[in-house]
Order: C-alpha cells, then sequence, then structure tokens
C-alpha cells in the first residue's frame, strides 16, 4: 500500500519536470503554439508561404505564395495610366501638356509637406537644396537639382520625373499614387520655389486629364 | 635638346611672372572673391559666367554691353525696368520667351562686387591653378578638380569604368581632345546639333538622354581631368578596422552548463562518499555495541528508509512542488503563442539601424503601403534599388547584425541575384527570383487589424507598438500583441480629433451625448467611440 503511494508520488514529480522543461522557447525567440492551425491560416495572408511552416515544408502548398506579381494588364480601380513614355521626349511632352490638377491650397501644401518628410528629404533635404542626410553622410553626391525660385522646371516635368525616375533618382510609382505625387509637387512649388498658384483655371484641368487619358 | 630645356625654361618664367602680376592684382581687387561667391549662390542657376545661356543669358563682358547703373536697376526689379518702356530691357525680356528674371534682394554694394567680379572672372581661378602648380605640384589642382566634380558630375558619372547615369570617365583624357570636352561639357545639345560624329554616337548610346549643359568653365574643366586622370588614393579605414567578433552569448551559456554538470558530479561524488562513511561509521558503532549492523547500506536503501521514517516532511516538499509546478506551468501557458522577442535573422541581412537610424530614412518609404493597406506591405526590391542601384558597398564597409559582422557588399549583392541585374551594364535580365523574407509579426487568423486605420487615421507611430525599430539591427516582435496589449491601450489612447474633417461631426455629438457618463475625464478614447465592441476586431 504505501509502496503504490510513492510511486504515484514519483510519477507526478517527474511529470512536473517534464512539462517545466517543455516550456524552453526556440533559439530565435519563438514561443510554442497551441493549435497553431488558428495562427498560421488556411487562407492566404499576407507574406507567408504556406508550403512552408514552421520547419515543414508542404510541396503541395509551396506555390501559394502570397505576395505576387498581379496578371500583366492589371489596374487598381480608379487608377489613370500614365500615357507619356520614359523617353527624353516623353519627358519634353510632359512638361507641356502635363499640368498640376490641385488647387495647391493650404491643405494640399500642407499633406505635400508630410509626404515630401518622407519620401524626398532624405536627398532633397529640408529645404530643397540637395543636401539631405544621405548626401550630408556622403552615401549620395550633392543633387544636380535645387529647388529654390526661378527654377526653370515644368510641373509635368517634375511629375514624369517621380513616375519614371531621372538620372540617378529611382521609380517611385510604386511608393506613391499620382495624387500623392501632385501633392509633393504643390508643396515644393509653393514652399521652395515661391510660386503662388491661385484658383487652377478649369480648362488646365481639363487637358490634364485629356493628357492622361491618351 | 638644350633648346628644349631653354624654352621649358622661358615658360616657367613667364608662368611665375604672370603668376606675380595676377597675385598683385588679385590682392587689389580682393573683393572680387566675395564676388564670386554670391554670383554663385545666387545667379549661377540661371546665368553663367561664359558666354552660353543657361536659363538666362552668358555674363561674359556685361560690363562693356550695360551701364552699372542699368545693370544694378535691371537685377534689383526687371520687371519695374521692363514695364517703365526701357529698350533694352523689353528686348531682353522677348528675347527669353517672356520669362522674367525674379527680383535679387541684393544690396548695391554687393552687387557691385558681383560686377566687378564678372569683370573679371577668370583671374582668381588662374592664379590657383598657377600657384597650385609652384607650390604643391598638381595634387592642389587634383582637389579643386574633385570638388567641381563632386559638385557637378558625380551624380551621373563616376572616375571608373561603371556607368551609373552616363558613362564612367576613366581614360576619357585619352579618348578625347580637351577642346571637344570643353564643347561638350558647356553644351552637349550644340555639339550634337552640329553634326560631330563622336557626339552623336553618345547621344544614341545613351537612349537619346542628353547630357544638361554644365555651368563650369574652362579651368573647372581642366581641373576635372587632372582628378580623373589621377584620383587620390581610396581612403579604405574600413579594411583597417579589424573587429574582432565577440564570443556570442551562444558560448557562454554552453560553458555556464559544463561548470554546473561539473558541480552536479562533484556532490554526487560527495553524497556516495559521505553515505560510505556514514555506513562504516554506523558498522563500527554497532560493533563496538556487539551488534550486528542492519540498516540500509546502498545510497538507495538509504533514500527510502529516511522517506518512510520522515512522511510528513516529504508530503511538504510533495506540496510546495506541486503547487510551485502548478504556477510555472500557468506561466508558461500564458506565453504559448506570444512570440514577444521573436527575432528571426532574415536571408538579407538588412540592418533596420543602419536604414533608419543612421540614415534616417522614414519608416513609410520602404513600408509604403501602411498608410493605405490593412498590411504594411514588405518592400519590394524595386524599392531597394532606388537607392542601392547607386550605393553598391564598393566603399568596402562593414555593418553589425545580429552580433556579427557583415560586408555590404555581399549583401547588396544578394539583392542583385535576386532581381537577376548585372550592375557593370546596367541590365536587369528575365529570371528574378522572390527574396524569402521571414515573416516577424503575425496575429491569429481570427483577429482583424488595419494598418491604415491605426497610422492614418489614428495618427500612431509605427514605434507605439514596434518599438524603436531604429535601434535594431534584426527586428525583433517588440509587444506581445494579445488582446490584453489591445484593450488596454484602447482603453487609454485618446482619439485624434482635431484636424480629423471626416469624422468632425460625429465627435461632436459624442463629445456631447457622453459628456455624463464617459467623459469624466474630458478624453474621448478609442474604447468610448466603440474600440472595445467585440466585433470591431472578430467577425
Amino acid at each position: 500500500m504505501k509502496n503504490n503511494y510513492q510511486k504515484n508520488i514519483t510519477k507526478l514529480g517527474l511529470a512536473f519536470v517534464v512539462i517545466t522543461l517543455f516550456s524552453c522557447r526556440e533559439k530565435n525567440g519563438l514561443a510554442p503554439e497551441y493549435m497553431p492551425d488558428m495562427y498560421r491560416s488556411p487562407s492566404i495572408e499576407a507574406y507567408v508561404d504556406y508550403g512552408e511552416v514552421k520547419d515543414k515544408i508542404h510541396t503541395e502548398f509551396s506555390d501559394k505564395m502570397s505576395a505576387r506579381t498581379p496578371v500583366k494588364g492589371t489596374i487598381p480601380r480608379g487608377f489613370v495610366p500614365y500615357s507619356f513614355e520614359n523617353t527624353p521626349e516623353g519627358y519634353i511632352k510632359a512638361g507641356e501638356t502635363l499640368k498640376n490638377p490641385l488647387a495647391s491650397n493650404e491643405n494640399d501644401v500642407k499633406a505635400g509637406e508630410e509626404l515630401y518628410g518622407m519620401f524626398c528629404i532624405q536627398c532633397h533635404g529640408k529645404t530643397g537644396q540637395g543636401d539631405g542626410i544621405l548626401v550630408e553622410r556622403e552615401k549620395f553626391p550633392p543633387l544636380p537639382v535645387k529647388f529654390n525660385p526661378g527654377l526653370d522646371i515644368a510641373e509635368g516635368k517634375m511629375f514624369h520625373s517621380i513616375t519614371y525616375g531621372k538620372g540617378l533618382m529611382g521609380s517611385h510609382s510604386s511608393q506613391l499614387n499620382q495624387h500623392e505625387r501632385w501633392l509633393i509637387i504643390s508643396y515644393i512649388r509653393t514652399k521652395f520655389m515661391n510660386e503662388i498658384k491661385s484658383v487652377v483655371p478649369t480648362d488646365s484641368v481639363q487637358t490634364a486629364q485629356v493628357a492622361t487619358q491618351q | 635638346m638644350n633648346k628644349i630645356i631653354n624654352l621649358a625654361k622661358l615658360i616657367t618664367t613667364i608662368k611665375l611672372s604672370l603668376v606675380f602680376v595676377l597675385s598683385v592684382f588679385v590682392q587689389t581687387s580682393l573683393f572680387a572673391q566675395g564676388g564670386k561667391d554670391l554670383f554663385k549662390t545666387n545667379c549661377a542657376a540661371c546665368h553663367s559666367i561664359g558666354s552660353n545661356k543657361l536659363v538666362g543669358p552668358g555674363m561674359e563682358g556685361i560690363n562693356e554691353k550695360r551701364s552699372r547703373e542699368w545693370l544694378l536697376k535691371w537685377t534689383k526689379n526687371s520687371a519695374e525696368l521692363i514695364a517703365s518702356g526701357d529698350k533694352d530691357a523689353v528686348a531682353i525680356f522677348e528675347e527669353f520667351s517672356k520669362i522674367p528674371m525674379p527680383a535679387q534682394a541684393l544690396s548695391d554694394e554687393q552687387l557691385n562686387q558681383i560686377f566687378d567680379y564678372l569683370a573679371n572672372p577668370n583671374a582668381e581661378t588662374a592664379v590657383k591653378t598657377e600657384t597650385a602648380t609652384k607650390t604643391e605640384g598638381v595634387s592642389e589642382e587634383v582637389l579643386l578638380g574633385e570638388k567641381v566634380f563632386k559638385a557637378n558630375c558625380a551624380a551621373c558619372h563616376s572616375i571608373g569604368d561603371n556607368k551609373i547615369v552616363g558613362p564612367g570617365l576613366k581614360g576619357i583624357n585619352d579618348k578625347r581632345k580637351f577642346e571637344w570636352l570643353v564643347k561638350w561639357i558647356q553644351n552637349s545639345p550644340e555639339l550634337i546639333a552640329s553634326g560631330d560624329a563622336d557626339a552623336k554616337a553618345i547621344f544614341e548610346e545613351f537612349n537619346k538622354s542628353p547630357m544638361p549643359p554644365q555651368p563650369v568653365s574652362e579651368a573647372d574643366i581642366k581641373a576635372i581631368l587632372a582628378y580623373i586622370q589621377n584620383p587620390p588614393s581610396d581612403k579604405k579605414e574600413a579594411a583597417a578596422e579589424e573587429v574582432a567578433v565577440s564570443e556570442t552569448s551562444s558560448t557562454d551559456s554552453k560553458s555556464v552548463m559544463i561548470t554546473l554538470g561539473v558541480i552536479i558530479v562533484i556532490l554526487a561524488g560527495l553524497v556516495l562518499l559521505l553515505n560510505k562513511a556514514r555506513v562504516s561509521i554506523a558498522k563500527a558503532a554497532a560493533d563496538k555495541e556487539g551488534v550486528a549492523y542492519s540498516g540500509p547500506v546502498s545510497f538507495a536503501d538509504a533514500c527510502k528508509y529516511t522517506i518512510s521514517k520522515n512522511s510528513g516532511l516529504v508530503a511538504l516538499v510533495v506540496i510546495v512542488l506541486f503547487f510551485g509546478g502548478l504556477v510555472k506551468v500557468m506561466n508558461n501557458a500564458n506565453t504559448i503563442g506570444v512570440h514577444t522577442g521573436y527575432k528571426p535573422e532574415q536571408p538579407i541581412k538588412f540592418s533596420h539601424k543602419v536604414h533608419a537610424g543612421d540614415n534616417k530614412i522614414d519608416c513609410n518609404y520602404c513600408h509604403s503601403s501602411a498608410r493605405h493597406s490593412k498590411i504594411s506591405g514588405i518592400p519590394s526590391l524595386n524599392v531597394c534599388m532606388n537607392c542601392h542601384k547607386y550605393v553598391d558597398g564598393s566603399s568596402g564597409k562593414t555593418f553589425t547584425y545580429n552580433g556579427q559582422e557583415y560586408s555590404m557588399v555581399d549583401e547588396i549583392k544578394k539583392i542583385y541575384s535576386a532581381l537577376d541585374y548585372d550592375p557593370s551594364s546596367q541590365k536587369f535580365g528575365d529570371n528574378p527570383q522572390p527574396v524569402k523574407w521571414i515573416k516577424v509579426h503575425n496575429l491569429p487568423d481570427h483577429v482583424f487589424y488595419s494598418h491604415q486605420q491605426h497610422v492614418t487615421v489614428g495618427g500612431q507611430k509605427c514605434q507605439t507598438c514596434h518599438g524603436p525599430v531604429e535601434e535594431m539591427d534584426v527586428v525583433e516582435q517588440y509587444s506581445p500583441l494579445t488582446m490584453k496589449w489591445c484593450i488596454e491601450c484602447h482603453k487609454t489612447t485618446g482619439v485624434m480629433k482635431d484636424g480629423n474633417g471626416y469624422y468632425e461631426e460625429m465627435h461632436a455629438r459624442m463629445t456631447d451625448k457622453y459628456k455624463e457618463k464617459w467623459l469624466g475625464d474630458g478624453k474621448l478614447t478609442v474604447e468610448e467611440i466603440g474600440g472595445w465592441e467585440c466585433a470591431k476586431c472578430h467577425y
């Protein structure tokens, strides 16, 4: 009788030791998961390759990489394709025909400033003189463009440059939609180039639309 | 032979005397230097000091062409002068397709300095280069060339033979004549239009994108060419920095384990020895009394004997162990599925500390979809290439990632190979492969979370949830991402009411309606506008 009691106690003790040992984390800090299918769902989620869940490789799922290139010719809803080609002629043509559809009012400039701070300031700098931190730290050479009053560059050309890139600058069309590109241009032209745009005549908005639909 | 030496001597004496005359001239008109700086900062964006047009006309011989009085008037307010009907002013205005020159906010004194400088713009640079050759040989000229090159050319050209935007300039001195280069640099479209065969060939090779005319003087070009031919040797400090890789924490924990094992073995040996001693003492004591020893002999028997004699103590130990274990199990159960501190090494050793911390690149630059989408996207490689097309790590620098040193070149090469990109020809191949980044933050399938809602509408900083990412080289999960954590934040965080035009009416109504009930503290929190509703996140 006593022996049985002792045996049970030893078993219980052993069970505790085992359980406490089990609670160790994986090397990189990944915790254990109870019912992992609640975390790794069978529906497609962003940036998960279902062929490889926690070291297990399921070849039958491995084609389900979620970040994929859309089918050729796909466009987002409401998107107007940009019609000018990435050539010097396209650049000149964009400068001649493309006009900023925004009124460049206070709100536009404010929103543009925020976007400029996210996407441009690293190189073009706080004052638009091309002395951003990447230039300062000599990661990039000084920029040839300084946003000053009197800088002879049409807004259509600026739009073209943000869309396709120019010189060392890469294309920012994947990071900024067309509206945001115009916001940034509004900010640069108002603050750095001292250009005050009064209410836009409606026909220039129309020309911009016609130009983008061509 | 002698003749040649004599000629060389003659030339140097002429040069030296020229230097002397010029330096005397410069000393007497020192203020011209101020004029140069003023010109560079205020005028050079539109005017050259030569005869070529940039945005406005070239300034060569401007002092002979117009009176000083007229020039001052024009510069200070050209529009007024045009309006006054001045013939010259109107003519210029017409010539430059009615683009007015912006009025310059400069004093008469400053303008006089500028025009004095324009009267003799080359004096200073000539002296500089001459004295340079006199005192320190070539190096001074090379330094000037380096400065001019970096400011004007480096954005498109390298001094090696790799293309950036334009061709690499290594060996350009042997390839082209100096006169040709001056023409090309100062106005390449004109040279192309003139039908020059070389110029046309380059124009065609670089997809007909012209090189913009550069506002540099002939002396500057000379300096640049000297610099390209004789670039100062690269500073490779990084190579000298031999960083001893510190012993990582894993080896530390290993040595701890070994010492622990040794201690356990020693203790076990001691216990067995003591048991032996105990038995022999007990036997000796029994012998003395003339009785045979009947107690436990082996260590296991001794343990059993002690347990059976002290059942109360054993029960106490068992109870303590049981509840202690229970607490431990509960604590561990709370961490199931909570991956705080999850820190996987990524396939490309991308250091957020270098990019977001040292270089201060905004989070949104790469994770641009956080503002628009449920998911804060991992940037596609074209975003990397916006910078790394140029920054290729050839400086030989290294960086720390997870306690180890990596070279920039190798990691950036991984981007190139994933894109099937050839940096020397700048061409993309047709066999790109995705980079298998490892997802760090993962919410269970039954929770809805939108970045757009928190970043754009709520105005939350990335660091609120993700922690100081700009200080991490390997990104790790900073917050627990548990429901308790969400709820607590929703309870305390106030709603951004100001400047939120879309919900202005609703916020006003809510503030009014719940004044008594919830708004004792005068703050409209996320909870109060429904941030605790189950179906907000679970549906």
